[in-house]
C-alpha cells in the first residue's frame, strides 16, 4: 500500500499536465484518496498563494528622504557596500568553487595546487560576483576586473583560458584568476573556503617574495606560460578569492594572514566576515577585488 | 561624509531614457550600471530596512543582501522591461520582498544561533508592512514566495526554470511561453511537466506540506 501511494504521489503532482489514460487514472485515485487530494490542494495553494502585497514608498530614482542620523548611517552602509563591490565591479552568475587544499588533513588549509591539467573540462554557465575595494585615499583603482576562468587544456596553452565565466564549478575543475593592473605591483591572492577557513594562495609561502607584474589588462595567475592552474576540490559551498596588491616584494604576509585567520575564526556570518577581511586587507596591503563562486558537487 | 553624486549621464538624460539605459547596463552586468544602481537605490532600501529593525548591523546586512539579490534577479532574467517606469515599479516591489526575505532569514539564523530573538523582536514599525492587514500574513506570503523561488533555482534545467518562471511569476499561458521561448508547444509541456514535479517535491519539503498542519492559506 505504501509503495502504491508513492507511485500515486508522483502522478498526482503532475496532475495538471497529464493527458489521456494517465489523467483518467490520476483522477480516479484522487476521487478515492483524501490524503492525496489534500496534499495536491496544499501544493496548489502554495503555488497560487498571493505574493507579498507591499512595496517600497514611491521612488523616483533620487535620494530617499532620511533623518540626519539615519542618513549618516546609510552613507556608511553604502560606502561599505561600494568598498566591497567597487566601481569596476563585474557581476556574473554566482558560482562556487574551492581551491585544492595542499593537505587534506582536517580541511584546515586550503592551498592552491599547481599542476598541469591533464584532461579537458566541461564548461557550464556560471555566476561569479566580483567586488573591488578601493581605499578612501586612493584616486585610481590599482586592480580591476577580477574574474575566475576555467582552464581547458584541450584547447592549447595559448587560448586555453575561456573568456566567459563558468556557471557551475565542480570538484576537479581547473581555473586561473584574471585581472587588470593599473600600475606595476605585487599581486597577492587569498582564499576563503565554505567553512570559513582563510588561506594564502599566491604566493604559496608567506615568506617568499611576491613576484612583480607589470601594468596591463587580462593578467593571469598562475601565469599561462607556466602551464600551472589551481584545482577546485573539497566540500561544495560558497568560496571567495580575494586579490590585492602590495607596493613591495616583501609585505608582512605571515602577520596579515595570522590576523585575518583570527578574524575568520571569530566571525561565523559570511557576509560580515567578507566585509571585515576586505577592510583588513585593504588597510594593510592595497585595494581588494573579490570574486565569489559556488561549488556544486 | 560626502555622498556620491549621480553620474552626469543620469542627471542630464530624460528619465525614461536613463531608466532604459540603466536596465540595459544591469542586464549586461556593466559595472558602471551597477554602481549607478546602488547609488540611486541604496538609501531607499536602507530606509525601509530601518523601519524593520533597530540594529545598524542588521539594517546594513539586510540592505546589502537585498541589493545584491536584486542585481542577481536581473541577471537571472526575473525582470522584463515593458516601458518607461516599469523598472522602478518592479524595483519597489522586488526590493520590498528582498528586504523582508533577508530579515526573515536573518532572524531564523539568529534563532538557530541562540540569540533568543523572535520575529517580533526589533520591529519598531508594523506599518512597514505596507499597511496590508496582519503583518503575519504578509510575512507568510514572503516565506512562500521565497520557497517557490528557491525551489525554482534548484531545478537542474535552465529551460525548466525559465518556463516555470513565466508560468508562475508572469502567469503566461503555455502558448505564450512557447512563443516567448521560441520552442515547440510540446517541448514546453514537457519542460513544465518535469520541472513542476521537481518543484512540487521541493516545495513539499521546504514548506512542510506533507503534514496537514503545513496547510497553506492566505
Amino acid at each position: 500500500m505504501e509503495r502504491d501511494h508513492t507511485r500515486w504521489r508522483e502522478l498526482i503532482l503532475c496532475h495538471e499536465d497529464l493527458e489521456g489514460p494517465a489523467r483518467v487514472e490520476a483522477d480516479s485515485h484522487l476521487a478515492g484518496c483524501s490524503e492525496c487530494r489534500a496534499l495536491l490542494a496544499r501544493v496548489q495553494a502554495a503555488e497560487r498563494s498571493p505574493r507579498p502585497r507591499g512595496m517600497l514608498p514611491p521612488f523616483a530614482g533620487e535620494a530617499a528622504p532620511l533623518a540626519p542620523g539615519l542618513r549618516a548611517e546609510a552613507d556608511r552602509s553604502l560606502r561599505s557596500l561600494q568598498e566591497r563591490l567597487g566601481l569596476s565591479r563585474q557581476l556574473l552568475p554566482r558560482d562556487t568553487g574551492r581551491a585544492r587544499p595542499r593537505a587534506r588533513s582536517g580541511g584546515a588549509e586550503a592551498k592552491p595546487s599547481w599542476r598541469r591539467l591533464a584532461v579537458p573540462l566541461a564548461l557550464a554557465a556560471g555566476v561569479a560576483f566580483v567586488a573591488l575595494v578601493t581605499r578612501p585615499d586612493r584616486e585610481q583603482e590599482a586592480v580591476r576586473g577580477l574574474r575566475i576562468l576555467p582552464y581547458a587544456a584541450d584547447r592549447g596553452a595559448a587560448d586555453s583560458v575561456a573568456t566567459s565565466p563558468r556557471v557551475r564549478w565542480r570538484t576537479g575543475d581547473a581555473f586561473v584568476l584574471a585581472f587588470d593592473l593599473a600600475r606595476p605591483s605585487h599581486p597577492v591572492v587569498f582564499h576563503l573556503g565554505p567553512d570559513g577557513e582563510f588561506s594564502l594562495l599566491h604566493p604559496a609561502d608567506p615568506a617568499a617574495p611576491v613576484p612583480r607584474l607589470p601594468a596591463g589588462r587580462g593578467l593571469k595567475l598562475p601565469s599561462p606560460a607556466t602551464g600551472e592552474t589551481w584545482i577546485l576540490e573539497g566540500a561544495p559551498g560558497p568560496e571567495a578569492f580575494m586579490l590585492t596588491t602590495a607596493d613591495r616584494a616583501d609585505p608582512p604576509l605571515a602577520e596579515i594572514l595570522a590576523r585575518a585567520q583570527a578574524l575568520a575564526a571569530g566571525q561565523r556570518r559570511r557576509q560580515r566576515l567578507l566585509t571585515a577581511l576586505v577592510e583588513l586587507l585593504a588597510a594593510d596591503l592595497g585595494p581588494v577585488q573579490t570574486v565569489e563562486i559556488e561549488h556544486v558537487p | 561624509m560626502p555622498r556620491p553624486a549621480a553620474s552626469a549621464s543620469a542627471r542630464d538624460e530624460d528619465p525614461a531614457a536613463a531608466e532604459r539605459r540603466l536596465v540595459e547596463g544591469l542586464l549586461a552586468g556593466d559595472p558602471e550600471a551597477v554602481g549607478e544602481f546602488l547609488e540611486r537605490t541604496h538609501h531607499a532600501v536602507y530606509g525601509y530596512a530601518a523601519r524593520l529593525g533597530a540594529e545598524p548591523e542588521l539594517r546594513r546586512d539586510w540592505s546589502h543582501a537585498a541589493l545584491i539579490g536584486l542585481v542577481e534577479d536581473l541577471r537571472q532574467g526575473r525582470f522584463v522591461y515593458r516601458g518607461p517606469g516599469s523598472f522602478w515599479a518592479w524595483f519597489r516591489k522586488r526590493a520590498y520582498f528582498r528586504v523582508l526575505d533577508e530579515r526573515r532569514r536573518g532572524l531564523r539564523r539568529r534563532a538557530r544561533e541562540g540569540d533568543g530573538l523572535t520575529d517580533e523582536d526589533g520591529v519598531p514599525d508594523l506599518d512597514a508592512y505596507a499597511g496590508q492587514g496582519d503583518p503575519a500574513d504578509e510575512l507568510r506570503r514572503v516565506e512562500i514566495q521565497a520557497a517557490v523561488e528557491a525551489c525554482l533555482d534548484k531545478l537542474p534545467s535552465a529551460d525548466q526554470r525559465r518556463v516555470l518562471w513565466l508560468l508562475y511569476a508572469e502567469d503566461r499561458s503555455y502558448q505564450e511561453i512557447a512563443e516567448l521561448t521560441a520552442s515547440p508547444l510540446n517541448t514546453v509541456r514537457s519542460w513544465i511537466l518535469r520541472g513542476r514535479l521537481l518543484l512540487r517535491k521541493c516545495l513539499i519539503a521546504a514548506l512542510g506540506l506533507d503534514a496537514p498542519a503545513g496547510a497553506v492559506g492566505d
